[in-house]
């Protein structure tokens, strides 16, 4: 059980704060709700590099991390399609300095030339080391654009291309800051060997000041319903065959979701999965294979994919990964096999929560899906799953008119 | 409330990061003489429990015989086959991690406080009578080779594996490179037999860290207790040879990026200059705000990212810069990085910059302090040397103490840009 209180400031900032004082340390966790879904088609890769230029000076302060490590602390920050999150942590007794460095950039930002020019080189350099220098590295580039034609999902947190990265001006900079990044659209969570009287004045002393434009409004064109399957082949230099099938599925607050992420637990989580005990000890038609959903707040992918053995075909692939999608409906899940999958499920909540910095991401995460007692909570919806649930999503979902296929095939040589 | 009051100019006072208490571990033996090392403490009912062996490829007779012993234990024993098995510890909510490097192997268990019995019997078993089925080798080498293959595509995994040879030799089990066709000479009667040569015939000992349901030096005792363990350990001490210093380059058709690294032989953790040099090594490229960072990233974007940092082994280590930039810009990083180490030799650090550095490596300390688990690896990462916390209680002294003129000296004595290897792997033809 993770405690934790909330209060919200009079400028809209949503604050948790969970105490734990068998540390020294604090953590400081903001989350934006903000991501790759709110950019427009052709100015994607902006949430991200925005990220990296909130480490290039704020109004007040030079440079974040020169401070915060001379404090003793270590942040990072991700972006995603839905999120911008910036988490710290530092030795309890500088965690005014966080407050002070946090605030700061989320008053305002220096908007440094120099700093845009910089960052937009090594987010180019961050799109060829990931994507493009890597075997494999653009599966997903192709990916979401063959499932996504409309909404902003089709496009990768890091952008469609190259050149959307290169045109970004100060001028997109400074209207996307004084847009999304204001109190109203973030929530910040003050975790770690901190009271809750020091949590609230230090929140209300450097955040309370900053005033807040409404929270932005966020219309974004639904998905229409996939109405036939869609497949793509592409040759690259690679060492193996590899297929990704992958299916739309529910929004992140369905009731489906836990059915089908623990369908994909089922599949493929742990040496005893379905995926493989079948397809790679007996079948021996993968190297590896796995299942797993995109967990996006809108809806989101189920994915299936795996790497080929030599010799097998991509048909033979498929007709075994659908054999598998056809044992969830008509053998589900049940007995020993469920309550194993329930079990691996309420470990992995365990494991997850001895980490501060998990807890506090997870509350943050929790709060912006809706309520941040559901890290506490949403385990029983877990439990609660029946084998009729599996049969019963699975049915639901895996029909191939919604399905969308790359076949990325080694080049012949 | 208005807050128009703040005044943002003036940073917060920030407290020198004060030194943290050294959480040692108690220790006792198990009836069969095998070590244990535990660590009682955190919020959460859970158990990690690892078995550490010297076995590890300094100990191997061919190539890839003690990852692959290591990756095949667990796939079925007398009592178990492979799935049975993972089905079982997969069943009580359990996670196994094995890993082997130059020196050791371990398996680790993570459990539920709760289902820790069953589970440790269960490791236990793949401890002591593993089968290694002939079907489950097979598998396993096919996957291997094709998870290397791909591997070998990546520059930056080129360049380490290439990097080692460079710096140890390909003779030495430090610097040996990998090649496909080791895949095929490897057979599973080597691989039986790395078994009852190493993890058989060597006492293994036992760090475990989390919370007890119950005294668990019973548990151990009925458990781990009943391992069949050897004395004799026949470990391969031989020293890498002298290498000369080098240039080289591999070109890689259609690379974007070029993997770069730089850097020397140097020694391990026991050499008395290892700890000063961390620190050194901090300065240069060891945290985000390192000098390699602010310069060829921060300023002048050639990469995504860059750092450099002291690798040790037992029986030796060394000294690297590694990064992967834009192939049309590799020489003008490669110019900033001599640069850098020329400055580090030459010029004193700022005290500043120095204060800076000190309190972000207490703050590091602190984080590695954070939760049982992070001081059981802080107690293996000593115990792997032979060394104790006396090596720690050094290490908040140097940092305490450590100046200017110091940091010069060190660098001055095994940084010189002269003294580095290089190697470029990517797309070399310009």
């Amino acid at each position: 059980m993770i405690q934790f209180q909330k209060f919200t400031l009079s400028n809209g900032l949503t604050v948790i704060h969970h105490p734990d004082d068998a540390t020294q340390l604090v953590c400081v966790n903001i989350l934006y709700d903000v991501g790759a879904r709110d950019e427009r088609p052709e100015k994607t890769g902006f949430a991200h590099l925005f990220e990296h230029l909130m480490f290039s000076g704020s109004v007040n302060i030079e440079n974040y991390d020169e401070h915060l490590e001379k404090a003793g602390g270590e942040n990072n920050a991700f972006t995603t399609n839905d999120i911008t999150n910036y988490y710290l942590t530092i030795p309890r007794n500088n965690v005014e300095t966080a407050f002070w460095l946090e605030s700061d950039r989320m008053l305002s930002l220096a908007f440094s030339e120099k700093g845009l020019d910089v960052q937009r080189n090594v987010v180019m350099e961050e799109f060829k080391q990931r994507y493009l220098n890597q075997p494999y590295g653009d599966v997903w580039l192709l990916l979401k654009p063959l499932a996504y034609k409309v909404h902003p999902y089709r496009w990768n947190t890091i952008g469609m291309e190259l050149s959307h990265i290169e045109n970004a001006t100060m001028e997109d900079v400074k209207s996307f800051f004084f847009t999304h990044y204001v109190p109203s659209n973030a929530i910040l969570v003050i975790a770690g060997n901190i009271n809750l009287e020091k949590a609230k004045q230090l929140s209300e002393k450097w955040f309370g000041g900053i005033a807040s434009p409404p929270k932005p409004l966020r219309q974004l064109p639904a998905e229409p319903s996939q109405t036939e399957k869609r497949t793509l082949r592409v040759e690259r230099e690679v060492p193996q065959d590899a297929i990704y099938k992958c299916y739309h599925m529910c929004d992140r607050n369905h009731p489906d979701y836990v059915v089908l992420d623990m369908i994909t637990d089922a599949l493929s989580n742990g040496q005893s999965s379905r995926f493989h005990e079948h397809l790679i000890k007996k079948k021996q038609l993968f190297s590896e294979v796995q299942a797993y959903v995109s967990g996006d707040r809108d809806p989101g992918l189920l994915v299936l994919s795996g790497k080929l053995n030599p010799e097998v075909s991509f048909e033979q692939a498929e007709a075994a990964l659908d054999e598998e999608l056809r044992g969830i409906i008509e053998n589900p899940p049940e007995g020993r096999e469920l309550e194993k999958m329930k079990n691996k499920t309420e470990s992995l909540h365990a494991f997850t929560e001895i980490n501060l910095m998990n807890r506090a991401l997870g509350l943050a995460t929790y709060e912006w899906l809706g309520d941040a007692n559901r890290i506490n909570t949403e385990i029983e919806q877990y439990r609660k799953v029946s084998a009729a649930d599996f049969s019963h999503c699975a049915a639901k979902y895996f029909t191939e008119n919604n399905a969308s296929v790359l076949y990325y095939a080694k080049k012949s040589s | 409330m208005s807050n128009s009051e703040v005044n943002r100019l003036i940073e917060p006072e920030v407290e020198k990061v004060s030194s943290v208490s050294l959480l040692e571990p108690k220790h006792f033996s198990l009836a069969n003489g095998v070590h244990v090392y535990a660590i009682a403490g955190g919020r959460q009912d859970v158990i990690k429990t690892e078995v550490v062996f010297p076995a590890g490829s300094r100990y191997q007779q061919m190539p890839l015989q003690s990852i692959s012993c290591n990756k095949l234990m667990c796939e079925g024993t007398k009592k178990h086959d492979s799935v049975s098995l993972a089905e079982a510890l997969d069943f009580y909510g359990a996670y196994l991690e094995n890993e082997c490097n130059t020196d050791t192997a371990a398996y680790s268990l993570y459990s539920l406080s709760k289902h820790i019995e069953p589970t440790l019997s269960l490791l236990s078993e793949i401890l002591s009578e593993p089968i290694f089925p002939e079907e489950e080798f097979d598998i396993y080498r096919q996957n291997a080779l094709q998870s290397f293959k791909t591997r070998n595509k990546k520059v930056s995994e080129i360049a380490s594996a290439e990097f080692h040879k460079m710096l140890f030799g390909n003779k030495h089990f430090y610097g040996y490179r990998t090649v496909e066709e080791d895949y095929h000479t490897l057979n599973n009667a080597a691989v039986k037999d790395f078994f009852g040569s190493t993890y058989m015939a060597h006492k293994p000992f036992v760090v475990i860290a989390g919370k007890p349901a119950s005294g668990w030096e019973k548990t151990l005792d009925n458990i781990l207790g009943k391992l069949p363990v050897g004395g004799n350990v026949t470990a391969n001490n031989a020293e890498p040879e002298a290498t000369e210093k080098t240039k080289s380059k591999i070109h890689v058709e259609g690379a974007l990026q070029c993997a770069i690294r730089v850097g020397k032989r140097l020694f391990s953790k026991n050499h008395p200059d290892y700890l000063p040099l961390t620190i050194v090594n901090t300065i240069l490229g060891g945290y985000f705000g390192s000098r390699l960072m602010k310069n060829i990233r921060e300023d002048k974007g050639y990469t995504y990212g860059i750092g450099s940092g002291l690798v040790s082994r037992q029986l030796g280590g060394f000294f690297y810069i590694a990064s992967e930039v834009g192939a049309d810009v590799t020489q003008n990083a490669l110019d900033e990085v001599y640069k850098e180490l020329h400055k580090m030799c030459t010029e004193p650090v700022p005290t500043e910059e120095l204060n800076l550095v000190k309190n972000y490596l207490m703050g590091q300390f602190l984080r590695g302090a954070d939760g049982v688990f992070s001081q059981a690896e802080r107690f293996l990462s000593v115990h792997l040397y032979g060394l104790d916390y006396s090596y720690y209680r050094r290490y908040l002294d140097i940092l305490e103490t450590i100046h200017p003129e110091q940091i010069m000296q060190l660098s001055a004595k095994y940084l010189s840009p002269e003294s580095m290897s290089e190697l470029v792997v990517g797309k070399t033809h310009v």
